[in-house]
């Protein structure tokens, strides 16, 4: 037996005329399938009009402010580390473009000389200074110690100042959930 | 849209938080519904609903004043739990969930109907869960919304015979899952009562 068009009708939001109306009812008092479907599309509705309704819990609207300030307070954060990285990327594209240009512009060679030269006068310098030092030294003993304490006291101090720059950093960059969370 | 609510969009247009708070408060209701609906609990109803709001006031530019602003909310809602619900391929109802949300409310006036009711809209969740996310947020918009196939239509980026032919395919799957859980519990029914077979 054909269920169409009566399971298209009984399916459908469309109102019927008298004749489909009539139609409709001597088929499904003759076909047991579309009865069966009849009665669990009504039970369907039946169970869609007397589900409970769902509200969220109080205090939505408060949830959703501070929800904003935190997806706010992540997307600063976001655009902070691109511009950071970008900066990076653009400091390194100019270095390796003056690199490059330097290469090109110089030969390979003289410039490895010029650098041997360089280095071997640097060290020639260093150690005048090491000499000059060593003779005041020896000529005054009780300079000796002081000058332990200097280089202690420079050496800690740039540890200090590196371990400031560090925290700085990274409390610069950490995304402050507590303070918008917990308000 | 009323004027109230033309000056709270405008309010919110220019920086205005609290104006679209106005916004939030009026529609947290019909938002949260609908995604309670397609997810099929309060956490990630709560969630989405949340990112839903979250979502319109970032896109408030892009709303078409000629619309209704409540279908365009709910169609941002209804597009948010689409992706949510093919992202997590889950099962619509937790298991976890069910037995906590059975438990009536015996503090409401009739708790019997309570339990009832909150026992068939399990029953409803569990039939929908089977359903394609796109023609379950059409089923949630046609019966819990009240909206018209153009509405819909509108809200979901379909045509409208589009949206005729998922409304028909939801409620003929309705139908069929209806059958089949019936003549499920007919049997579970049946077999405390049935003879060993050995």
């Amino acid at each position: 037996m054909s269920h169409q068009p009566f399971e298209t009708w009984l399916l459908s939001d469309n109102s019927l005329d008298e004749d489909q109306e009539a139609a409709l009812q001597t088929h499904l008092d003759a076909c047991e399938h579309c009865q069966s479907l009849s009665t669990a599309w009504l039970h369907v509705q039946d169970t869609m009009t007397a589900s409970v309704s769902h509200i969220p819990e109080p205090g939505f609207t408060q949830r959703w402010h501070k929800r904003l300030a935190a997806v706010r307070q992540q997307r600063q954060h976001r655009a902070m580390w691109f511009l950071t990285l970008g900066l990076f990327a653009l400091a390194g594209i100019i270095f390796l473009a003056l690199a490059l240009t330097n290469l090109l512009s110089t030969d390979f060679f003289y410039a490895l000389s010029q650098c041997i030269a360089n280095f071997s006068l640097f060290a020639a310098r260093i150690n005048q200074v090491w000499r000059v030092f060593d003779t005041i030294t020896a000529a005054i003993p009780f300079l000796v110690p002081i000058l332990v304490i200097f280089g202690i006291g420079t050496l800690f101090a740039m540890i200090v100042l590196v371990i400031t720059w560090f925290s700085s950093v990274i409390k610069l960059y950490k995304p402050v959930h507590e303070g918008v969370m917990d308000q | 849209m009323s004027e109230q609510e033309a000056l709270w969009i405008d309010k919110a247009l220019n920086g205005d938080d609290n104006a679209f708070g106005q916004l939030v408060e009026k529609y947290q209701k019909p938002v949260f519904s609908l995604c309670y609906r397609m997810l099929g609990n309060s956490s990630d109803a709560e969630d989405a609903a949340q990112e839903s709001f979250i979502r319109a006031y970032r896109f408030l530019k892009r709303y078409d004043r000629d619309r209704s602003f409540a279908t365009w909310l709910l169609s941002i809602a209804s597009h948010y739990c689409i992706d949510r619900l093919r992202k997590r391929k889950l099962d619509t109802v937790s298991t976890d969930v069910l037995p906590a949300e059975i438990i009536a409310d015996h503090h409401a006036p009739n708790p019997e109907r309570e339990y009832q009711a909150q026992e068939k809209e399990i029953l409803m969740q569990n039939l929908m869960k089977d359903l394609n996310p796109t023609d379950r947020a059409a089923l949630i918009l046609r019966y819990w919304h009240g909206y018209s196939e153009v509405e819909i239509a509108q809200a979901l980026d379909l045509t409208v015979s589009a949206v005729k032919s998922r409304l028909y395919r939801s409620r003929q799957a309705l139908a069929q899952l209806w059958l089949a859980s019936e003549r499920t519990s007919l049997i579970s029914e049946r077999r405390p009562h049935e003879s060993p077979a050995f």
